[in-house]
């Protein structure tokens, strides 16, 4: 678990809102466990993990990034606006479609996507070139086929 | 098919509660009921009854919580979109009643000390409100597994996970903690409908074997906690050697110390044992509470609440 420099936090979120085109408000500090995955803690809890024996880890995995970033669920309740055309709306069945890992159709639309079901955002997508999204929900969270 | 208990756990029944021991195999014999609670840091109570309702759930309020349902028919919610999203929590009714007794508001520093799989911890993140801090416990590595998913399904950002030996905890982190979750490991007969291996196979030795590690664990949990905190103590067992033996000892060795009467409750409960085998713990035990499964309709719990005092 290291703690992402300055100028890496504000290129990732540059990357997300570009992507999104949304705005996103991460109130905390970003770490970055692995190569890959970001975690949001408030600093409070940072400065006193400090003390505690055998962390594990703190805070709350928010986003992938690997090629582009990809926000978790959790991580999409950090978005405080995003622009409708990087919002799927799902119907149920796309829906548990998603939560299975897809992949679902979403036609032409930008690279990165947020699928959203009845008012709750689902994580984000990456869309390949035939409008299909690949959501990413790690496989714990997935529903069994 | 009726439980089949054995002789050991029978001669301790009969001694604890012998006009109402039929009462209690009857409840061994039931499942429990299916309990939700609504999970507040991702959605308004109102807004997931009627997500619920729209597939189908009748959810009904259980008198004795504040966000807590029972869900009808069961195996709905638990398979549910909405339980995957982390809206809303499966859990015990009389489990939610042991996190509400702790009184945690928001910017309160908080230990669960044996946190896994989480659903005390989530409940208490949900009534830290984002503010303050959570620091969930756990001793084994597999737990604590589950114990960090359901964080992350619940959608907590201000917890630290630790792997740690609870029995320690507090010579790490001495008069830290606002407050303190002790939900010790135990012989498990408050729950044994779930598992009637538990019944079949108990004997007074895995009481006593519990009872030791209860007093490790409920001694460093008050170290951690700070002066002026509030420390709840609970178990889902019934024998009072894993119960009020175990706060009688730590308030005997800790002039600090000092037990808080546990509600009031709307769920009906009996009062802690003031005596056992002629040990006697005293009559502040009083204000410890046990909610036996046919009180409940539920899981049985031993709760007890304890002040650590200024000076």
């Amino acid at each position: 678990m290291k703690l992402m420099e300055k100028d890496e936090v504000e290129s990732f979120i540059h990357e997300l809102e570009r992507h999104l085109k949304a705005v996103v408000e991460f109130e905390g500090l970003l770490l970055k466990v692995g190569d890959e995955r970001i975690r949001l803690v408030p600093v409070e809890v940072y400065e006193a993990s400090r003390a505690f024996p055998g962390v594990q880890h703190m805070g709350l995995y928010v986003a992938k990034w690997r090629r582009y970033p990809a926000l978790t669920i959790e991580g999409c309740m950090y978005l405080r606006s995003v622009d409708s055309s990087a919002v799927v709306e799902l119907d149920r069945e796309q829906a548990m479609k998603w939560m299975r890992g897809g992949p679902v159709e979403v036609g032409n639309r930008g690279r990165l996507v947020v699928g959203a079901y009845k008012g709750f955002y689902l994580g984000s997508a990456v869309v390949d070139r035939m409008g299909r999204a690949y959501p990413q929900i790690p496989k714990w969270r997935r529903i069994p086929e | 098919m009726s439980v089949v208990i054995s002789d050991e756990l029978r001669d301790l029944l009969l001694k604890l509660v012998p006009e109402r021991l039929d009462a209690l195999l009857e409840h061994y014999a039931k499942p429990l009921p299916e309990a939700f609670r609504v999970n507040t840091l991702k959605t308004s109570v109102e807004r997931c009854l009627q997500l619920l309702e729209e597939d189908g759930v009748m959810p009904r309020p259980i008198p004795w919580t504040r966000h807590g349902f029972y869900a009808e028919p069961q195996g709905v919610v638990s398979t549910s979109l909405w339980h995957l999203l982390g809206l809303v929590y499966i859990q015990g009714p009389v489990s939610m009643v042991v996190s509400e007794t702790l009184e945690v508001m928001p910017g309160h520093r908080v230990l669960d000390l044996c946190a896994a799989p989480g659903s005390k911890s989530t409940h208490i993140a949900q009534m830290l409100e984002g503010r303050g801090l959570l620091v969930a416990n756990d001793v084994s590595r597999t737990r604590v597994k589950a114990l960090s998913s359901n964080l992350q399904r619940c959608g907590v950002v201000n917890v630290v996970v630790t792997l740690a030996d609870g029995r320690w905890f507090g010579n790490r982190v001495p008069n830290f903690f606002d407050r303190v979750l002790v939900d010790a490991p135990c012989s498990s007969l408050g729950i044994g409908m779930r598992d009637w291996g538990v019944l079949k196979n108990y004997s007074q030795k895995i009481s006593r074997r519990m009872s030791r590690l209860q007093r490790s664990l409920i001694f460093s949990g008050f170290k951690a906690l700070r002066p002026g905190g509030i420390m709840v103590y609970a178990t889902c067992t019934l024998h009072p050697l894993e119960n009020e033996w175990v706060v009688a000892g730590l308030l005997e060795k800790s002039a600090n110390a000092s037990l808080v009467e546990v509600g009031p409750l709307s769920v009906e409960h009996d009062h802690g044992l003031e005596e056992w085998e002629g040990i006697f713990f005293g009559s502040e035990m009083r204000k410890t509470v046990r909610i036996y499964p046919f009180q409940s309709g539920a899981e049985g719990f031993f709760i007890a609440k304890i002040r650590k005092e200024e000076s």
